[in-house]
């Protein structure tokens, strides 16, 4: 730490610190490089780095998706004129301007959440605010998929295991980890059969890659994952003739070919992760239980709290009433 | 075995012999009368002969023969053959015309016998002698046109042709006065019959070479002593490419051009020509082909030219163009682009002023850049390019009768640009009240004051009375004085921008698409040997009537191409039927008869 006086009188005092990240984040930091990397990514990607690994430790989102924006935000400031100063890239301006101008390409939802990841990273390295304007609150609609009707369930279901051969492991792998487990889209694709433990209770244990949460199978769909689990080979659980873990169009490729009959809408990972947040908010199960195996936050659970059927009266008065021993406690 | 030689040669049989090639027989084509009819109207309706005939004034002696038959002559010829050469329009008038044809041009009925070659030649030298009575008479400095001159001597002819005499301005003057009148002839028949209707107002200045037949000036190798060329005021032209230089005048020519795509279509006409010794008053002839198009009722609008006229001084071309309405695109030399000068604290960046506080990286976005990449800029040149416009000043007032404007700070006004701390200090702004963003919405993403790039003052920021006028005021007037040499620079349109590459690049290409044409396979300006008469007159009034002829044939392409419905005929502008008793007289109205084949 060292303090300097300033020409006007005033102290200025400067300090750092230090920070260690394990190696496979550094190894992603180190090895980031944007698809289709413009000219100017050599110029600032020193920048891009040191600002991802200060902030990397002591943020709750993926260092990928901070490189995404960092990297992102970094070029768009050096075509815009901008001097390649982190300190300037991080400004509460420079990160609206970027937002409203540079992410026109994004959805709306996508570009509010690239300006909290870098909003995030600037609390994280900025402390201090120099002259910036308040940051103007923006708004996008919160788009929910909406969810199957359990009839919509229990006749998708049907039609799934009458499929023939590979089609029909498919199908009631996709709605036992989609719709059993909760899991998006991308952790589907990743779910291996040895990611799946059995618990001597009988539940069904799934330890998804990149997340630490806790996700267990719903009862109902246990039998399906049990099976996959005893398979000999460490396949994928969907589509396990495949080699490559992501691959392009992986879901829609399958729906397309595999469209259900009698009118039943087609089947989609959202949705399903959708109707099993509404199954367990239907259930009456503690909200932070839900948010926590869902792997988001108790407040976003409240964009499906509409989907959720109303309790009927008695239930009600017998909620609100409580018990008498619970009252006593 | 025999021992006969064998023939060389089969025999010489009369067959053989009527079927030798031979020379083509010089076939003479028979001028329709329309063709004559025609150009002779041209030249009425040019109003040029009044003008000749008032300068010529009664004169002694016999008439010899009209002017205007050499004129119309000369523009059959090049209409014909390309060629503006009195032996080809004496030709094409002693033995192509028919009697009614020679009787309408004022020439005798009777054609010279062919077989008389003393009558042949009495007959073209009087045709010689009338041309030679035009050029003459306009010459400010006659000499002998023929001879080699001392340097010296040339030189001191040569000054009659830019001093302030004015006798010789007024002769200047006037054979400009017959060029501007023969080439916006066509001009004002296009115009006329609705055929400009389409045309914006943009033109393309450019200039390219006349070469003349003359050698250049050479020294004696037994004296030494510097002899000049019978052209006096002709010189070298380097053109723009990598080309050799050639030796000759300088063509000004003013073409009609399309800068943005427009519904309507229009002919591409030279506007205006002017002859001059090469690399002379560029910028002063430019304004000349200029100045007579507002009494055409032409409408003003971008006035596109190449680097060259980039460099004239400001009085000679950016001010009277501006004047005159025009709004100027340039392009600059390498070292002439980024950060040139700048006025009442504002820079003036490749041409237009901006902000003070415009970031370094922008103002300097094309410092020392080369032409090729100028020419195809990167995608980060590009990105810089549009960035930059937000810093931009912006036209509060177009030019007052003194030429000045105003000039808005872009952190000003109901719709800034850019917000600006500063400009919130000064003029006692506080930042506005944060509405929040619908994301969802473009346009409100876009006009949001978030969305604005943010003008960055040094920390901390000067004091009041250390600040430049810009960011004391919220816009400035600008006198055309003010940015003093520099205002040679400053252009209507942001550099490298999208409009300014519209605009610039496509004016361009008419102007060398009309230079191409002129130096095509039909008519070529830039062959010396289409135009042999001596002297810097005869060579003005020879240009004058090639490019003349090729307005025409611009406008009847033009007509055959895409057939334009009848617009409303001004009558003044319109070509007139003739009140004479001449047969040949195409039907007048509103069109006429194509070019005869």
């Amino acid at each position: 730490m060292d303090v300097v006086a300033l020409r006007n009188g005033c102290l200025s005092c400067h300090y750092g610190w230090g920070v260690t990240l394990d190696p496979a984040t550094s190894a992603t930091i180190t090895g980031y490089r944007p698809q289709n990397a413009p000219p100017e990514w050599d110029r600032v990607r020193g920048h891009v780095r040191m600002l991802v690994a200060a902030s990397a430790d002591r943020s709750p989102y993926q260092v990928e998706r901070l490189l995404t924006a960092t990297a992102r935000l970094a070029v768009w400031c050096h075509r815009t004129g901008l001097p390649d100063d982190p300190e300037v890239w991080l400004r509460h301006e420079t990160i609206d301007t970027f937002v409203l101008t540079g992410c026109t390409d994004l959805a709306p939802r996508s570009a509010q959440t690239y300006r909290s990841w870098l909003r995030h990273m600037r609390a994280t390295l900025a402390w201090l605010e120099r002259g910036e304007q308040a940051p103007p609150p923006m708004a996008a609609p919160k788009q929910v998929s909406p969810p199957y009707s359990p009839a919509q369930l229990g006749r998708l279901r049907g039609w799934a295991e009458r499929l023939p051969g590979q089609a029909r492991g498919d199908a009631l792998a996709l709605m036992a980890l989609a719709f059993g487990c909760g899991l998006t889209s991308g952790e589907v694709a990743a779910v291996q059969t040895g990611h799946l433990r059995r618990l001597t209770c009988g539940a069904i244990v799934v330890t998804v890659p990149g997340t630490q949460r806790l996700i267990v199978c719903r009862s109902a769909w246990e039998n399906v994952l049990a099976h996959a689990a005893d398979q000999p080979s460490d396949a994928f659980v969907f589509r396990p003739r495949r080699a490559a873990r992501h691959a392009k169009n992986l879901f829609s490729s399958w729906t397309a070919r595999h469209t259900p009959t009698g009118g039943l809408p087609a089947l989609s990972v959202r949705r399903l992760r959708s109707s099993w947040i509404v199954e367990l908010l239907s259930a009456r199960i503690d909200l932070g239980v839900v948010a926590s195996a869902a792997g988001t936050s108790v407040s976003a659970l409240a964009r499906y709290q509409h989907f959720v059927p109303a309790l009927d009266e008695p239930t009600a008065v017998a909620l609100l009433r409580g018990r008498p021993d619970e009252q006593a406690k | 075995m025999s021992t006969a030689k064998p023939r060389a040669w089969p025999p010489r049989t009369t067959r053989a012999r009527t079927t030798r090639p031979r020379p083509p027989v010089k076939q003479t084509a028979q001028i329709p009368d329309a063709v004559i009819g025609h150009y002779a109207r041209l030249l009425e309706d040019s109003g040029i002969m009044a003008l000749i005939d008032a300068e010529l004034g009664p004169r002694p002696g016999p008439a010899g023969v009209p002017i205007r038959a050499v004129l119309v002559c000369l523009m059959v010829s090049i209409h014909h053959s390309g060629k503006a050469t009195l032996a080809e329009a004496w030709r094409l008038a002693a033995f192509c015309l028919s009697p009614s044809a020679r009787e309408h041009l004022g020439l005798e009925a009777d054609r010279p016998p062919v077989d008389d070659p003393h009558a042949c030649l009495a007959d073209n030298r009087r045709f010689y002698r009338a041309f030679d009575r035009l050029t003459s008479l306009l010459d400010p400095a006659r000499h002998d046109r023929r001879t080699r001159l001392p340097q010296h001597e040339a030189d001191l002819h040569a000054t009659a042709w830019h001093d302030d005499d004015p006798d010789h301005t007024r002769k200047r003057d006037l054979l400009q006065d017959l060029v501007t009148k023969l080439v916006l002839t066509p001009v004002r028949w296009g115009k006329g019959r609705g055929y400009l209707a389409g045309f914006g107002g943009d033109v393309g200045i450019d200039t390219t070479a006349a070469p003349v037949f003359a050698r250049p000036p050479r020294a004696r190798r037994s004296t030494g002593e510097l002899f000049a060329s019978t052209e006096i005021t002709a010189g070298w032209h380097h053109s723009a490419g990598n080309g050799p230089p050639e030796y000759g005048y300088s063509a000004t020519l003013t073409v009609a051009a399309r800068a943005r795509p427009v519904s309507a279509s229009f002919p591409q006409l030279a506007l205006g020509l002017v002859l001059d010794t090469p690399h002379k008053r560029i910028g002063a002839n430019a304004v000349t082909t200029l100045k007579p198009l507002a009494a055409l009722g032409l409408p003003a609008a971008f006035a596109v030219a190449d680097r060259a006229y980039t460099d004239q001084q400001p009085v000679h071309f950016a001010q009277p163009a501006r004047a005159l309405g025009y709004k100027l695109a340039l392009d600059y030399k390498v070292d002439q682009r980024g950060v040139q000068g700048s006025a009442h604290g504002a820079l003036l960046i490749d041409g237009s002023l901006a902000c003070p506080l415009t970031p370094g990286r922008l103002a300097q976005a094309t410092s020392g850049l080369d032409d090729a990449s100028v020419r195809t800029p990167s995608q980060e040149l590009a990105a810089l390019i549009s960035a930059r416009e937000p810093y931009l000043l912006r036209l509060k007032q177009s030019a007052n009768a003194d030429g000045a404007i105003r000039l808005q700070c872009p952190a000003a006004g109901t719709s800034p640009s850019v917000t600006c701390p500063r400009f919130e200090r000064l003029h006692q702004r506080g930042p506005r009240r944060s509405t929040a963003v619908d994301l969802t919405d473009a346009r409100h993403r876009a006009a949001h004051a978030a969305a604005k790039p943010r003008v960055r003052p040094p920390t901390p920021d000067h004091k009041s009375g250390e600040l430049p006028k810009i960011c004391h005021q919220q816009t400035i007037t600008l006198h055309p004085g003010d940015l003093g040499h520099l205002d040679k620079f400053r252009q209507d349109l942001a550099y490298l921008s999208p409009a300014w590459i519209a605009t610039y690049k496509s004016v361009r290409a008419n102007t060398e698409g009309i230079n191409g044409q002129l130096k095509g396979h039909d008519l070529d300006l830039g062959d010396p040997k289409n135009r042999l008469a001596h002297g810097r007159v005869a060579q003005t009034i020879l240009v004058a009537l090639l490019v003349t002829v090729a307005n025409d044939h611009f406008l009847d392409q033009w007509r055959h191409t895409h057939r334009p419905r009848t617009g409303p005929i001004t009558p003044a502008d319109a070509p007139q039927t003739p009140t004479g008793t001449f047969d040949g007289t195409p039907p007048a109205g509103q069109s006429r008869p194509p070019p005869a084949p």
